[in-house]
């Protein structure tokens, strides 16, 4: 029997479904493969972790996470300066990454909402930060460290949230004009028949129903400062000032030969993401679904 | 409350369009008044404007006596029902009540006082802790409608308010919003591009189409007298018959000719016009002026006319016909229940309820 070209189209939609099945599972399985290693090995003793680098531990060790949560970095080894535990590191990421995303959420939610709104009349405006999206970031390194400085905020975790904040904001304020622009202005009009001034509308009735939207545009940004280097490298110059990414490179060189401890800084460097992520999932859902139908 | 006057209203659109082009219309205190019109004919932008939620390009908007033109929408005491009723829909059915009463500062009990009452007005009472999107569509229109009424403005404005309800329940909905306007005597601004609606609900109507006013009249007066073509066809259902006709005189008698139908017609017809021999006029024939000729008195003017397609409705029978290769429509009673497509039948012209209009202008003629 000839195929009929029907049922050729099944066949080919067919096996295209199922390539992309395998697909997603080699993705899956890449995806997930390091952070097992990762898990399994901060369990290990360091021979273990060479003899056996994928396996089960055949012997729990809890003390690498006492190592790698108390382990001081520095006393004389790391640039002579004063020693720190690892997680003094971690409360500089905090401190920076928070700043940093409060900083762009509010000027480019702000600022998005202000785009989308006169989308005409500031177009202009709406290209310029599209072309700051495309700007090299390493062009901005040498002017902003001299900026830092005269401002006195080298070495300064709050300062590098400031920089953070100015990093971010264009693809914040890209996102939320996006979304923005598809947002249903006969509730905002509503809003202001019904005695409501402009920012009024935009606080109680646009901010409130956005949650999901902000939450993930927040969450995608603290991930991204959360993991940076670069730039905190070249402003904290003291490193016992440095963030978490910093704190990690340290630690690795100082605990070289010990291996198990390293794996489980790496764990605990992952575990604040984690939290946050389960944290916000429901909205997270909420916010990918919107977007979805809008 | 208050009326609102519209003078010489012009909105021109950046790209140099006119959504509303010298617009005059004066709205009384406490009338329901329809603006009704094709899609982009400029009515929802009329209402626009009187909210504020538009700028106008030139003319004046007075609401009572205050001129509003650059009054913010907040501070001009109108109230207004969307298409999309534009519930919020984090809010709670009281909060969205309650919104615009908080708005004036208005004591808790107060607000309190007001949703309650007209929640219980409108069937909303055991809905008031829940969120629009667990409500039906109904009921979404009733807390739209609730929205406008429990904050008592001066000029309510409503922007094609039935238009997501289904059939039944848009009927139901069309005679609510009348006996609220009864109860609440205040000034209604209603647009609508469904005539129907327009003629059952109006007061007067504002017919418009292309940002500009045809006809303002009472829905009588408009379907007998349209001012020009355009309004005639848009006014009544099944629609206006259109013939083209030459006008002629036998005997020093008038008649209209065309292909295949010959009329015939007073000098009180043509009016003031000055229209003679060879003049050439559009003539407008509503359906329930073509009957069947068993039903119909002596005297009238038959023709011969092939059914094509028959429409039973019950009350009446709408019957699609072709005389020559025109084709027409005739409004029947239930007698006429026996005519059957193909068949050859005559039509009886009530030929004194014919209408006159200019081919060039399409302004009617006389009368």
């Amino acid at each position: 029997m000839p195929a009929s070209p029907r049922r050729a189209s099944w066949l080919a939609r067919h096996v295209s479904r199922q390539a992309a099945y395998a697909g997603l599972l080699v993705w899956a399985v890449a995806t997930t493969i390091p952070i097992w290693a990762a898990l399994t090995a901060s369990f290990k003793s360091t021979s273990e972790v060479i003899s056996n680098p994928l396996g089960i531990p055949h012997a729990l060790h809890p003390d690498n996470y006492v190592a790698a949560w108390t382990g001081r970095i520095g006393a004389g080894t790391y640039y002579g300066i004063q020693s720190e535990p690892l997680y003094r590191f971690g409360l500089h990421s905090v401190l920076a990454v928070s700043i940093g995303v409060a900083l762009a959420m509010g000027t480019g939610t702000l600022a998005g909402y202000a785009l989308a709104r006169n989308a005409e009349r500031l177009n202009f405006l709406n290209r310029y930060f599209i072309v700051l999206l495309a700007l090299p970031a390493i062009a901005t390194w040498v002017p902003l460290f001299s900026l830092m400085e005269s401002l006195g905020l080298l070495a300064s975790p709050a300062g590098l949230g400031l920089v953070y904040g100015a990093m971010v904001t264009p693809l914040v304020t890209v996102l939320m004009r996006t979304y923005f622009s598809s947002f249903p202005l006969d509730l905002v009009e509503a809003a202001r028949v019904d005695g409501a001034s402009e920012s009024f509308a935009f606080a109680r009735i646009v901010l409130p129903m956005s949650k999901g939207v902000l939450t993930v545009v927040a969450l995608i940004q603290a991930v991204f400062l959360w993991n940076e280097l670069a730039v905190a490298e070249i402003l904290l110059v003291t490193p016992d000032r440095g963030t978490l990414p910093m704190g990690l490179i340290a630690f690795k060189s100082q605990f070289a030969s010990n291996l198990g401890p390293q794996f489980a800084a790496l764990v605990l460097a992952i575990v604040p993401v984690t939290l946050l992520y389960i944290v916000a999932q429901g909205r997270i859902t909420q916010g990918i679904r919107l977007g979805a139908l809008r | 409350m208050a009326g609102v006057e519209l003078e010489r209203v012009t909105k021109t659109y950046k790209n140099g369009q006119d959504a509303v082009r010298d617009l005059s219309l004066e709205i009384h205190d406490g009338e329901f008044m329809v603006l009704v019109g094709p899609s982009g004919c400029g009515k929802s932008t009329t209402l626009r404007m009187v909210a504020g939620l538009e700028t106008i390009t030139a003319g004046t908007i007075r609401i009572g006596t205050r001129v509003v033109n650059d009054v913010e929408p907040k501070d001009r005491d109108v109230a207004m029902v969307f298409q999309s009723y534009a519930l919020y829909p984090h809010m709670t059915v009281y909060d969205n009540l309650a919104f615009g009463l908080r708005r004036q500062r208005q004591a808790k009990a107060d607000v309190d006082r007001r949703v309650t009452d007209t929640a219980r007005a409108l069937g909303l009472d055991g809905l008031l802790r829940r969120r629009p999107a667990e409500l039906s569509g109904g009921q979404r229109q009733r807390v739209a409608l609730g929205r406008a009424i429990v904050r008592d403005p001066q000029v309510f404005l409503m922007d094609e308010p039935l238009s997501n309800l289904d059939a039944l329940l848009r009927v139901e909905t069309r005679f609510e919003i009348l006996k609220l306007h009864q109860r609440l005597a205040a000034t209604f601004i209603y647009v609508t591009h469904d005539q129907v609606e327009a003629m059952t609900m109006g007061d007067r109507i504002a017919v418009m189409r292309g940002g500009v006013l045809q006809q303002v009249d009472t829905p009588g007066r408009l379907y007998e007298r349209p001012a020009n073509r355009f309004v005639a066809g848009f006014i009544g259902s099944p629609r206006m018959n259109f013939l083209d006709m030459e006008l002629s005189e036998v005997d020093g008698e008038l008649r209209l000719l065309g292909n295949t139908v010959a009329l015939p017609l007073t000098r009180a017809q043509l009016g003031a016009s000055k229209a003679g021999r060879g003049a050439r006029f559009v003539v407008g024939l509503r359906p329930e002026h073509l009957l069947d000729h068993r039903y119909a008195s002596n005297g009238a003017t038959t023709v011969s006319a092939w059914v094509e397609v028959v429409e039973t409705l019950g009350s009446e029978i709408h019957v699609h016909v072709r005389v020559g290769d025109q084709p027409l429509v005739a409004r029947m009673d239930p007698r006429s229940a026996d005519v059957r497509p193909g068949q050859e039948i005559r039509l009886a012209v009530d030929h004194r309820r014919l209408q006159l209009f200019d081919p060039e202008t399409e302004q009617a003629v006389a009368a």
